[in-house]
């Protein structure tokens, strides 16, 4: 039972993360591993907004996002966009995603130091529930969140107009043109969700864990994972995909050296893309 | 041997090495673009399968068997070379971006694996790893000696890359880089072909392990970080993918700037960690090269016939 409440806990941070990622996957065109960078930023902006600024945590969480989404859009005029107008392929853009990606995971160990931090917070005790199944208060937060965001998120891709031109775009980027969308800006939103999604993940994870510059690279094989398993650009799929993840790499610290956990992302992610490369739930799947 | 004799020559071996690992990455992806995001996982199977067999026996890690240092190299290749058809066979056909992802993170399981089976490898603590012929002269010249042996590895692998890519097995591996349905259409097995590639780059990866262990005599997981992968990525797509003089040289200018980068702790505040701006540099110039100058420094020799013309 705790091994399947522990795999719910890091399904939702997986989840949540794995939104962002599979919609930057498919509306851009390339699996961008600076995405584990975002992550990272995300939790130590909000480390520094409620540590060192002194501000609540919910509030350092809301104003780390809009830093994280400027800082995302920025590296995106700078870079990918002209590449974009260069027509650069799929592969070049991957490997300017891994530079960026080591860039900046060196900047947040020149800002913030390479040292294992966390957030000032009093270390609570954990709940018992039955069957002995341990939850601390965090955890409960970082489950009940996950599932509100992931409620927002269909919210938003569901009832508003930019919400759709996304998943539009994420289906048929073609179509999606032909039909006026204006791509440029739908990708602006893409890193505005992305930013979102990989603040929490990366906020959730750092509330759970500690907070290391590496962090965001070992997540960033799961993440992948459920991206993949869910069907690229399908944010569904990726909440479900990244639940099955997480689910089965923490049960499987019931059978197996637990060190070996990412091993199983890994194993599920090539199985899906041998067997069924369109995820489990069918369309999509050309990256 | 002074310092900085000493320095040269320690400099120059650790070049050798990244210069056998450009050498295997430029096979399969300057020559048949095959992506290959694993190269640290082949290099520390290299590493600790050479280490296993010209080791001592040990009762705290497999092995020590003995064996002499060109046979450990062997074996070192042939093993990695294995790893590469188990991984290969399934995945080969997968689309690049796939096979990126794939590959990295067999380079992660295979550093997992030797973090945690302690009695095999001794895990986080590393192991040791002999010093072959060091009875051929004093001590103080090893070093030397052993830059020697490195650079005949890489002489000779050179030279069998250089007939290989002008074989027509290499004219093969190049039309199908350039064009896929090229390739089919000439009635090649293209997957059979990716998977040798992918078979004959790993070992040489695994080869690169084994020259790199006994030059270290020392090897932990940490020096198989995915990091080493893009530093090999770095040296073939700035060096000239496709050029095997280019990529060498690339390995040179990599790994100068590595470490020059050492130097710059005398002129940074204190507390400044090399390492962060090490890697900060490295991702830098992965960008750099995609943006500025894709085709790499030297970029590809023409090797069609000069009564073609341009």
């Amino acid at each position: 039972m705790q091994l399947i409440v522990n795999g719910i806990l890091m399904g939702a941070i997986i989840s949540i993360g794995a939104v962002g990622l599979t919609l930057v996957s498919r509306i851009l065109h390339f699996f961008y591993f600076g995405y584990a960078a975002m992550l990272v930023y995300g939790a130590y902006l909000t480390m520094t907004l409620f540590n060192d600024v002194g501000l609540p945590l919910l509030p350092s969480v809301l104003i780390s996002l809009p830093l994280l989404s400027l800082l995302a859009i920025l590296i995106d005029k700078i870079t990918f966009k002209n590449l974009r107008e260069r027509g650069t392929g799929p592969f070049g853009m991957m490997v300017v995603g891994i530079g960026l990606e080591l860039f900046l995971r060196s900047s947040v160990r020149l800002l913030w130091g390479s040292d294992v931090m966390r957030y000032d917070l009093p270390i609570r005790r954990a709940i018992v529930f039955p069957f002995n199944v341990r939850i601390t208060p965090n955890q409960l937060v970082i489950i009940s969140a996950a599932f509100a965001l992931m409620i927002l998120l269909h919210v938003f891709l569901d009832q508003t107009k930019i919400g759709k031109a996304m998943r539009a775009t994420a289906d048929n980027i073609d179509l999606a043109r032909v039909r006026g969308i204006d791509t440029e800006r739908v990708i602006t939103w893409t890193w505005v969700i992305a930013s979102i999604s990989a603040g929490f993940a990366g906020f959730f994870l750092a509330l759970d864990t500690r907070l290391v510059p590496i962090m965001g690279w070992k997540l960033l094989l799961p993440l992948f994972a459920a991206v993949i398993l869910g069907g690229v650009g399908n944010p569904y799929g990726a909440l479900a995909g990244g639940m099955i993840i997480g689910i089965s790499q923490e049960v499987s610290a019931g059978f197996i050296t637990p060190t070996y956990k990412p091993a199983v992302a890994f194993v599920i992610m090539t199985i899906t893309l041998l067997i069924k490369p369109s995820g489990l739930f069918g369309r999509g799947g050309q990256g | 041997m002074s310092g900085a004799v000493g320095f040269l020559v320690f400099f120059l071996t650790y070049a050798v090495v990244y210069g056998i690992l450009a050498l295997g990455l430029n096979i399969q992806w300057g020559f048949t673009g095959l992506v290959n995001f694993g190269v640290a996982g082949f290099f520390a199977v290299g590493a600790y399968i050479a280490a296993f067999m010209t080791g001592t026996p040990s009762p705290y890690h497999l092995g020590g068997f003995g064996l002499p240092f060109p046979v450990g190299l062997l074996i070192a290749m042939g093993v990695s070379g294995i790893f590469a058809l188990i991984l290969g066979f399934p995945v080969i056909r997968l689309r690049e971006d796939y096979l990126a992802i794939v590959t990295i993170g067999f380079a992660e399981i295979v550093r997992l694996i030797i973090v945690t089976e302690k009695n095999i490898t001794k895990g986080p603590y590393g192991m040791g790893v002999i010093k072959p012929y060091k009875d051929l002269v004093p001590a103080s010249y090893y070093s030397l000696l052993y830059l020697g042996i490195a650079l005949l590895v890489l002489a000779i692998l050179y030279v069998a890359m250089e007939r290989a890519v002008r074989s027509p097995w290499g004219r093969a591996l190049r039309t199908l880089r350039e064009d896929e349905r090229v390739a089919i259409a000439f009635g090649k097995n293209v997957n059979s072909f990716k998977l040798q590639v992918l078979v004959l780059g790993s070992m040489i990866f695994g080869l690169a392990g084994a020259v790199f262990g006994h030059f270290f005599n020392f090897i932990t997981p940490n020096h198989f970080l995915p990091m080493e992968t893009f530093l090999v990525w770095v040296m073939v797509m700035a060096g000239g993918s496709g050029n095997n003089i280019g990529v060498l040289l690339g390995a040179l200018a990599v790994r100068g700037l590595w470490e020059g980068m050492m130097f710059l702790s005398d002129v940074l505040p204190r507390g400044i960690q090399i390492g962060a701006i090490r890697l900060a540099v490295i991702g830098l110039l992965l960008v750099l090269v995609v943006m500025v100058k894709p085709e790499g420094i030297l970029g590809e020799k023409k090797t069609a016939s000069d009564i073609l013309g341009e």
